[in-house]
C-alpha cells in the first residue's frame, strides 16, 4: 500500500538544484557551487530522515447538533499526531447562512506534544433550517513542508437550527374543542368550572352540586351544572413547495418560508401554552416532516425542530410523490387547521378547501412577504420568484400570477376558507370568532 | 498566532532581501553584470511571489544561483568564501520562504510554534552553508597535505548534523 504522504514540489526543487550544484561543483572544481548546494542537500536528507509514514486520523465534530437561530456552534477538527507530522492546516467553510470566525475558514495549528492537533472555527447560524458546514479539507506537512498529506474524504457536518417563534396571542376560542381536558369551554355540560345553569336535582347528581339557597327558596332540591373544559387539536400545515423572496440579514427582509416558519412557531407556542394539542405537516418540502399532534411542554421543541427541517421543494419526482401522499393523509375530525402558504401553488389551497368541505375549521395564513405582494417589488425579487430572467417580462408574469393568486384566495373564501395575512398577535382572532359562531349555530338537517 | 498579513510580508521581505544579497555577491565579482541581474531577478521574483507553488519558485532559485556564481570564478580568498556563504544562505532562505508561501494557506494565521521551528530549521541550514564555506576556505588556504584532515572535519560535520536530526526527530 502506497503512503498517503506525497513529496512536494519544494522537495523536488531542493533535490534537483542541490544535486545539480554538488555535481557541477565536483566536476567543475567550483567550491562556491558546493557551498550553495550543501544546505539544499542537507534539507533533502533531513526531510527524508524525518519523513512521516503513518496516516493521521481525523475526527470532526460540532459542539451541538441542534441550536437556535442566531446561536454559535464550535466546529472542531482533531488530527491525531503521528511521528513526523509538524503542521496541520484546514479549511472549514460555513454555508450561506452560517458565518464562520475566521470568515474565510482557514485555520492552522502546529503539532506539539499532545495526542491530537486541534483546529476549530466558530460558526454563527444566521437562519433556521438544516445548515451544512463544510466540506472540511484537512492537510498536514512534515519538516520543511517536504511531504504533504491531505484527507482523502470531504466531510460535511450538519446542524439543525431551530427557528425563533414569532409573537402570537389570541383571545378567541377554537371552534371544535373535542379533547378531554383543556382551557376551552365545551358546548356540552360536564365537569368544569364555568357555570352553565341551575336545574332541579336528578338521580345521579352529586350532592356537593346542590345549590342550597335556590333549594330553600323553591322548596325542591336544585343543583348547579358547569360547562366541561376541553382542549382542541391544532394542525399546522406549512406550504414549503416554493420559497419566494430573499432573506437579507442587513435589511431584515424575509422570504415567504421565513414568515411561514415564524408564524407556525408562534401559533404552536400560543396553543401549547393554552393546553391544546398541536401537530405539524410540512407540505412539499425537500424532506417529509410530520409531527403528530400532542400537547405538553416538549411538543414546542418537536414542532420547532420540524420547522427547522423545512426546506423548499427541489421539484424531484420523489418529492411529488411524497406531496401526494401527504395530501391524502387524513386529519382527525374536529382539528383546527392552519395552512401557512404564500398562495402561489394550487395544491395546498385545494387541500384546504377539501378539508373545509369535510367539516374541519380551516384558516389560510398568507405568508407572501409584503415587498413581493406590491408594485414596489425589486427586479431581482420578481425575477427570482418567476424564474424569468428578463426583468420586464418577469414583472408582467408576476403581475398575472398575483391576479391569479387573488382570484384563488377569493374562491377559497367563497368555499368557507378565510384567507388572512400574517400580522402577528391577534391575526387569527376575527376568523376564529366567526368559525366558533358558525360551529355553535343551529344547523338544518335533511331527513 | 502571527497574523496572516504579518508572516506573508515577512516571507516576501525575506525573498527580496535574499535578492539584494545575491545582487551584491554578483556585483562584487563583476559590476557590469549588475543591471542584467537586477532585471532578471526582478522578473523572476515577481513570477515566484505571484505563484510560489508553480515553476516561478524553481526559476527564481536557479536564477539566484546563476547570478551569484556566473560572474565570478572559483573562490580563493576568505572574502570570496564569505560571499559564497552569503549566497548559499540567501538561496536556502529564498527556498524556505517560497515553500512556506506555497504550502501554507495565504489567509491562515501562522502559529508561533511553527514560526519558531521554521526559524530554527532555517538557521541550521544557514549554518550548513557557513560551515561548507569555512571548510572550503580552510581547504584553499592550507597546504595539500592537510587534505585528509579537512575531509575528516567535513565528514565529522555531516555526522554531527545527522545525529542532531535524529535526536530532534526522536524528541518530537
Amino acid at each position: 500500500m502506497s503512503s498517503p504522504w506525497r513529496p512536494t514540489r519544494a522537495l523536488g526543487r531542493a533535490t534537483a538544484i542541490g544535486v545539480a550544484l554538488l555535481t557541477a561543483s565536483s566536476f567543475g572544481g567550483r567550491g562556491d557551487l558546493a557551498v550553495i548546494g550543501a544546505p539544499l542537500v542537507a534539507l533533502v536528507v533531513w526531510a527524508a530522515a524525518t519523513r512521516p509514514t503513518a496516516v493521521p486520523a481525523v475526527r470532526s465534530r460540532l459542539s451541538t447538533a441542534v441550536g437556535r437561530e442566531g446561536d454559535t456552534v464550535t466546529w472542531r477538527v482533531d488530527v491525531t499526531t503521528v511521528p513526523g507530522l509538524r503542521d496541520v492546516v484546514g479549511h472549514l467553510p460555513g454555508d450561506r447562512w452560517a458565518t464562520t470566525t475566521p470568515a474565510h475558514g482557514h485555520v492552522a495549528a502546529a503539532a506539539t506534544s499532545g495526542a491530537t492537533v486541534p483546529m476549530a472555527v466558530e460558526a454563527r447560524i444566521d437562519r433556521w433550517g438544516v445548515r451544512r458546514l463544510g466540506p472540511v479539507q484537512v492537510g498536514g506537512f512534515s519538516d520543511f513542508a517536504a511531504f504533504a498529506w491531505t484527507l482523502p474524504e470531504q466531510r460535511v457536518e450538519t446542524v439543525a437550527s431551530v427557528p425563533n417563534p414569532g409573537v402570537f396571542t389570541s383571545s378567541a376560542p377554537l371552534p371544535h374543542p373535542v379533547g378531554l381536558v383543556g382551557q376551552h369551554r365545551s358546548t356540552r355540560v360536564g365537569g368544569g368550572t364555568e357555570l352553565a345553569e341551575i336545574r332541579p336535582f336528578r338521580t345521579g347528581d352529586r350532592l356537593r352540586r346542590i345549590h342550597w339557597p335556590v333549594s330553600l327558596r323553591t322548596g325542591a332540591l336544585h343543583v348547579t351544572t358547569t360547562y366541561a373544559d376541553q382542549d382542541a387539536e391544532v394542525r399546522l400545515v406549512l406550504d414549503a413547495i416554493r420559497d419566494l423572496g430573499e432573506r437579507d440579514l442587513e435589511t431584515g427582509r424575509r422570504s415567504s418560508l421565513d414568515v411561514a416558519v415564524e408564524a407556525a412557531g408562534a401559533v404552536a407556542a400560543h396553543y401549547l401554552t393554552t393546553g391544546d394539542r398541536v401537530g405539524l405537516s410540512v407540505l412539499g418540502g425537500a424532506g417529509v416532516v410530520e409531527v403528530p399532534a400532542i400537547g405538553g411542554h416538549h411538543q414546542l421543541a418537536r414542532v420547532l425542530l420540524g420547522l427547522g427541517r423545512a426546506e423548499p421543494s427541489r421539484g424531484t419526482v420523489g418529492e411529488e410523490r411524497a406531496l401526494r401522499a401527504q395530501l391524502r393523509r387524513s386529519i382527525p375530525p374536529g382539528a383546527f387547521v392552519v395552512l401557512l402558504s404564500a398562495l402561489v401553488s394550487a395544491e395546498p389551497l385545494a387541500h384546504a378547501v377539501r378539508l373545509a368541505r369535510s367539516g374541519h375549521a380551516v384558516v389560510v395564513v398568507d405568508t407572501l412577504p409584503p415587498e413581493l405582494a406590491g408594485p414596489e417589488a425589486t427586479d431581482d425579487a420578481v425575477c427570482s420568484a418567476t424564474g424569468v430572467e428578463d426583468a420586464r417580462l418577469a414583472r408582467l408574469v408576476w403581475r398575472l400570477r398575483l391576479l391569479d393568486r387573488e382570484r384563488e384566495a377569493h374562491q377559497c373564501a367563497i368555499a368557507g376558507v378565510p384567507v388572512i395575512a400574517w400580522r402577528g398577535a391577534g391575526s387569527l382572532d376575527s376568523v376564529l370568532r366567526q368559525a366558533a359562531r358558525r360551529s355553535r349555530a343551529p344547523r338544518v338537517a335533511s331527513r | 498566532m502571527i497574523r496572516n498579513r504579518t508572516w506573508h510580508r515577512a516571507m516576501v521581505g525575506t525573498v527580496l532581501v535574499a535578492d539584494v544579497v545575491i545582487l551584491l555577491v554578483g556585483g562584487a565579482a563583476l559590476p557590469g553584470f549588475l543591471p542584467f541581474a537586477l532585471v532578471t531577478l526582478a522578473m523572476a521574483t515577481w513570477w515566484a511571489l505571484a505563484r510560489p507553488a508553480g515553476w516561478g519558485a524553481f526559476t527564481l532559485v536557479v536564477i539566484q544561483v546563476l547570478c551569484a556564481t556566473a560572474p565570478g570564478g572559483a573562490p580563493t580568498t576568505l572574502v570570496q568564501w564569505a560571499l559564497a556563504a552569503a549566497a548559499g544562505s540567501a538561496v536556502i532562505l529564498t527556498h524556505l520562504a517560497l515553500t512556506l508561501l506555497a504550502s501554507w494557506p495565504a489567509r491562515a494565521d501562522l502559529p508561533r510554534a511553527t514560526a519558531l521551528r521554521w526559524g530554527g530549521h532555517a538557521a541550521a541550514l544557514v549554518w550548513v552553508a557557513i560551515g561548507a564555506a569555512l571548510l572550503g576556505a580552510l581547504a584553499t588556504t592550507t597546504p595539500l597535505g592537510w587534505a585528509p584532515w579537512i575531509a575528516a572535519i567535513g565528514l565529522g560535520l555531516i555526522a554531527a548534523t545527522v545525529w542532531q536530526v535524529r535526536v530532534k526527530t526522536r524528541r518530537s
